[in-house]
């Protein structure tokens, strides 16, 4: 799918969702579903388990929008995208503690593509941070290192990330 | 400048995708109050992240759409059935949780009842079908009764002044 041309007013699309207007609730998930599927899609590849983490999603989106302007994002699509991968990371079932070697990153999405960019050691760190929703702190238990060295590492990735999202 | 520095260390990315630890954020909050300016930074990296993912955009099954917004129907008049009723929160967690396929239609035209009403009720049928046939037989033979014994003995004429 390409870039939507549509341009919504946000501000009164906001408003709208607030008043429990269906008309603008349909809007909304027309306007944004296929992009948060795709979200969610990265980091739980499995069709069935997605869709019912849509559901979700939107249900949540649907009840929760008057946080949105007390939750420090700029955009609504930040809110929503940050909403995504939480709800994403606590439905979808993971297998933690079983990467011991490298990981491999299937997928053409952005963030995939980010992740196969970096050296080996920050793949992995990427992973289970991003992909995997574990702290610092954990990772650097399970790769046996000081939390400070993860933390060291999160920061050269950010910036990584930085300049692969301006590119 | 100490800003542009603090914006180059990708924290605002690390913000937009929820890697920051909640020293990083409340950092980030001191910072945006200090330098509203970051606020068009944060912006501008969901913008650039909105724009990535609507170029990867993974149409969903138009079902979902569906169980969506039933899903949202449902929860709101349980949301309403709560707050009539004063429900505990918990009860209303319990509720939240499961999933309600409302069969019941919407006028009170129908009535439901038990299935056994079926067998009860076909049963009456062909009972009722049996006395009609049994009915029918039993006056065709008592007519046909009737004439045999009008022919064997013909009924005597009762006489008018029998008295």
């Amino acid at each position: 799918m390409g870039q939507a041309a549509v341009h919504i007013d946000e501000h009164l699309l906001i408003e709208r969702l607030i008043a429990d207007d269906p008309g603008a609730r349909e809007l909304l998930y027309d306007y944004y579903g296929p992009a948060l599927f795709s979200l969610i899609l990265q980091v739980v590849p499995d069709n069935k388990k997605a869709e019912d983490i849509l559901t979700t999603v939107f249900v949540r989106i649907y009840s929760e929008v008057y946080t949105y302007k007390q939750s420090g994002n700029a955009t609504l699509f930040g809110w929503m995208m940050r909403l995504t991968r939480e709800i994403a990371l606590s439905e979808g079932c993971h297998t933690d503690g079983e990467i011991v070697g490298g990981v491999t990153i299937q997928g053409q999405h952005s963030l995939q593509r980010f992740t196969n960019t970096l050296p080996q050691e920050k793949q992995k760190i990427f992973y289970l941070c991003y992909f995997k929703g574990l702290p610092k702190e954990a990772i650097a238990r399970m790769m046996g290192v000081e939390a400070e060295m993860i933390a060291g590492q999160m920061k050269e990735i950010m910036v990584a990330f930085r300049n692969f999202l301006r590119n | 400048m100490e800003l542009d520095h603090y914006i180059q260390s990708g924290i605002i990315e690390s913000y937009v995708l929820g890697l920051a630890t909640n020293v990083e954020v409340e950092e980030l909050q001191y910072m945006r109050r200090l330098y509203p300016e970051l606020n068009s930074e944060i912006a501008a990296v969901e913008k650039r992240m909105e724009r990535q993912a609507f170029a990867e955009a993974v149409l969903p099954p138009e079902r979902l759409k569906d169980r969506i917004f039933q899903r949202i129907n449902w929860r709101e008049e349980d949301y309403h059935d709560t707050t009539d009723y004063r429900r505990s929160n918990q009860n209303q967690q319990a509720n939240y949780n499961n999933t309600y396929i409302n069969i019941q239609p919407k006028d009170n035209q129908y009535i439901t009842v038990h299935k056994w009403w079926k067998v009860f009720f076909i049963a009456v049928f062909i009972l009722s079908k049996v006395c009609l046939a049994s009915a029918i037989y039993f006056y065709l033979k008592y007519q046909m009764q009737d004439k045999k014994l009008e022919q064997v003995a013909p009924r005597a004429e009762v006489p008018a002044n029998s008295r």
